[in-house]
């Protein structure tokens, strides 16, 4: 990326139109904005202290009558309704001159451009509201962004636009990188051309056996991935991908709900058809598929709802709805319910519980936090679809509100393969892209989830999606030597045996205890970090792994990479070990391959790099006074050099 | 047993100057620590049980060593092993002294070259460049050379740079 575009997201006011975007080709959002608005008081939300500041006014004062609050409300759906239709008047989008252009405000106008090439992705979202209105949110991550992620968002247009558009930023965006030789097709033209009737159903349309707000999901599914292939080898169906493997289930259900939905049969959001129908497409999908001329969209992942019960496994599931429900207890506290009258909880404290009333309460807990943390998962990754549709992986997922994320594969550097102490028992993992510019992968939260392959399955399937997707990586990972398990084992059980020596100096032999105990069972964590670490590469990547409760290995494209580090502290240098960070654009940054045997860590790097790093690499002859006689040494660095004319690769 | 990492030492040392800024680092850092010790043993109260005022003894007593180790033998120390170097195809560079970090990052990986002068640094006629790739982890920086120098190397990096850039991220 060496352009020299103005900074995207520039904005401000602006008198007039970049000459470069055809004034033509402005379009307003959906109107069906308006009435998602309305209804989510979007344009308050901005000031929701203020309105909860004005309740609890009304509160103090004279308590809640049910007039005033009528009437609070009342005024609260009007001004939201002036804001959104005011709002939507005056926001308009275009794609245009190689630049999307976003105009919007009314007594502070603002403009945002954002040029195509420097788009990194496109994610459609839809919320159960508006997918019940039929419209999605379009939001456009663009390079050389900072924390602050989104260049600019449209929310919201109505399904068939929001799709449209994905497609024509992805495809511009690719063309101006890639030259006129990649993938082509007259893009702008397409925006503005109509969206074949049918393909997205009416909004709301009732799938036929769908039941409720989930029928309209199916319907209104604007966002479905056409999982029609054209091509033979992997009709849609199950023979798919390799994550297919005929698990049949959610990504299925959708078909069910009739030709209305040609192509749109990730539509899942069907409890009901969850079971496992396991119909083949209907053909009229792929002919759809192929009369719109879409690219060729290969399923690689479809996700299979057993897969959710590997859910309580993670901590990040787990924990979600005891969190959840400490929000909730927080509020009933704070609106004073009488759940348990404090006296009667102060006696309870006082007597001291029985025995059997905590277990109860701890298996409740225990039943609550895992029920809890399949439903979250549900919520989250709900028929979740992994299909590559030319340049593009597209992910799709949610039940309630379905999200869409785009990556474009030309980003993609490598992958990480997360296999938590819970999810590795079980032999599942999770499976999350490296994509330049997306940010960490810690697979968590929500910027983490953008990347995310799979969300949960079985490590087989992990690797099967990650060849497929990514690149297969085959090849064994070499050990780390026997000095290193002494490291592992001395970093997991040292500081508690420490810590127990501290606190036996003034008698505190409780503390001592837990230390001992501790530090017992830094043993087995110790160990186990050991037997995770190893690097290997193959003729295309790089890998390391290492992590005992949080075991990750990671899959770097050697063109990725773009650094080196090698760190030695002294007792690694007196163990004969160094630690080697494989930096790279994507994902957290770097990998560190920890306590590798110094000559190793010297290996991989002339391995995966053998132009820059072999002239570095000391000669077992020579000493370190024959630096001098340097290899592809540049000239006097203090003398300007004249660039070289054989660089490049 | 001393293994090294078989990586060749990288050409160039840094300016001879960079001695003085490390002491005077280490001086002020030291200081600090010094007042933050001597502070928090003096505010003790004076009958502390059994091992406090061996505690508090050991403390201040350790303060000597420290001051030999911060002013005199690390700067020496990291003299001897910061080296740096530009070949054909990466920067080169070697830093530490308890600890040793090596960084290779190559020409055409570069985004953005800087140089900056710290206060201390303007005073004594020296200069650190920063090359930054797109991954912060990838990045380094060579510190404390002739500002001359500093400024002819970022000069001919930033040119190489572009010339090469075409695999950036």
């Amino acid at each position: 990326m060496s352009r020299s575009e103005p900074v995207a997201g520039r904005s401000g006011p602006v008198a007039g139109w970049p000459g470069q975007v055809d004034p033509g080709a402005r379009r307003r959002l959906d109107v069906r904005t308006v009435a998602s608005r309305v209804l989510t008081v979007s344009a308050l939300r901005k000031q929701w202290g203020l309105v909860v500041g004005t309740v609890a006014i009304l509160g103090l004062r004279g308590g809640f009558r049910a007039a005033g609050l009528l009437v609070a409300l009342v005024a609260v759906l009007v001004v939201s309704a002036a804001a959104a239709v005011v709002e939507w008047v005056r926001t308009t989008y275009a794609v245009g001159g190689g630049r999307l252009v976003v105009e919007r405000g009314l007594l502070r106008r603002s403009l945002t451009v954002v040029p195509l090439d420097r788009i990194r992705g496109v994610e459609v979202q839809a919320s159960a509201l508006q997918r019940l209105l039929g419209i999605a949110t379009v939001r456009v991550d663009a390079a050389a962004t900072g924390r602050h992620g989104d260049e600019a968002e449209l929310d919201a247009v109505s399904a068939a636009d929001a799709r449209e558009l994905r497609d024509v930023l992805l495809r511009e965006g690719r063309d101006r990188h890639a030259g006129p030789a990649s993938t082509g097709g007259p893009a702008v033209g397409r925006l503005g051309s109509g969206e074949p009737a049918g393909v997205l159903g009416a909004p709301g349309a009732p799938g036929p056996r769908l039941p409720g707000a989930g029928a309209a999901v199916a319907g209104a599914e604007g966002l479905g991935v056409g999982v029609a292939r054209p091509g033979p080898p992997r009709a849609p169906g199950h023979s798919g991908g390799p994550g297919d493997r005929g698990h049949g289930g959610a990504g299925h259900a959708g078909e069910a709900a009739g030709p209305a939905e040609t192509g749109t049969w990730v539509g899942a959001g069907s409890p009901g058809g969850s079971g496992g129908e396991r119909r083949a497409a209907a053909p009229a999908g792929a002919a759809g598929g192929i009369a719109r001329g879409e690219p060729d969209v290969v399923v690689l992942a479809r996700f299979h709802p057993r897969w959710l019960l590997y859910a309580p496994l993670v901590g990040g599931y787990l924990l979600a709805p005891l969190a959840a429900l400490g929000a909730a207890a927080q509020l009933l506290d704070d609106i004073r319910l009488p759940v348990i009258s404090e006296d009667r909880l102060g006696r309870l404290l006082l007597t001291g519980p029985r025995l059997s009333t905590i277990v109860l309460l701890a298996v409740a807990a225990l039943t609550l936090a895992v029920i809890g943390s399949v439903v979250t998962a549900t919520v989250a990754n709900w028929a979740f679809t992994l299909t590559r549709r030319g340049g593009t992986l597209v992910a799709e997922r949610g039940l309630l509100s379905r999200r869409q994320v785009s990556l474009e594969i030309d980003r993609i550097r490598g992958y990480a393969l997360a296999q938590p102490l819970g999810l590795r028992a079980a032999g599942a993992a999770r499976l999350t892209a490296l994509v330049t510019g997306l940010g960490p992968d810690d697979g968590e939260g929500v910027r983490g989830r953008r990347g995310q392959l799979l969300p949960l399955g079985p490590a087989a399937v992990a690797r099967d999606v990650a060849a497929a997707a990514v690149l297969p990586f085959r090849a064994p990972l070499r050990p780390h030597p026997p000095a290193a398990r002494r490291r592992r084992l001395g970093r997991a059980v040292a500081p508690w045996l420490l810590l127990a020596v501290g606190l036996a100096i003034p008698g505190f032999w409780p503390g001592v205890a837990v230390a001992v105990v501790l530090a017992a069972l830094g043993v087995p964590l110790g160990l186990d970090r050991y037997a995770g670490l190893g690097h290997g590469l193959d003729d295309r990547a790089v890998s390391v792994r290492s992590g005992s409760l949080r075991r990750s290995q990671v899959v770097l494209e050697r063109r990725g990479v773009v650094g080196w580090t090698v760190r030695q502290s002294w007792f690694q240098r007196r163990a004969g070990l160094a630690t080697v960070t494989v930096a790279t654009g994507a994902g957290t940054g770097g990998y560190d391959a920890i306590d590798v045997d110094a000559a190793d860590a010297v290996r991989l790097m002339t391995e995966v790099d053998p132009r820059r790093v072999g002239p570095l690499v000391r000669r077992p002859a020579a000493g370190p006074g024959a630096a001098e006689s340097d290899h592809g040494r540049s000239d006097l660095p203090a003398r300007p050099v004249a660039p070289p004319t054989t660089l490049g690769r | 047993m001393s293994t090294d990492v078989p990586l060749r030492v990288p050409a160039d040392r840094v300016s001879p100057a960079a001695l003085w800024l490390w002491v005077a680092e280490g001086a002020l850092g030291w200081l600090i620590v010094a007042g933050v010790v001597v502070g928090v043993t003096l505010a003790l109260p004076g009958d502390l049980p059994a091992p406090g005022p061996a505690l508090v003894t050991a403390a201040r007593w350790l303060l000597v060593p420290l001051a030999v180790v911060a002013i005199a033998v690390e700067p020496v120390w990291r003299y001897r092993v910061h080296r740096w170097e530009v070949t054909r195809d990466a920067v080169y560079t070697l830093e530490g002294w308890l600890n040793r970090t090596w960084r290779i990052v190559p020409v055409a990986r570069i985004q953005t070259v800087d140089t900056t002068r710290g206060p201390l640094q303007q005073v004594l006629g020296l200069a650190s460049i920063s090359v930054r790739t797109a991954s912060h982890a990838g990045s380094t920086s060579i510190k404390h050379l002739p500002a001359q120098t500093a400024e002819a190397v970022a000069h001919d990096l930033g040119m190489r740079a572009n010339a090469v850039r075409d695999e950036a991220t």
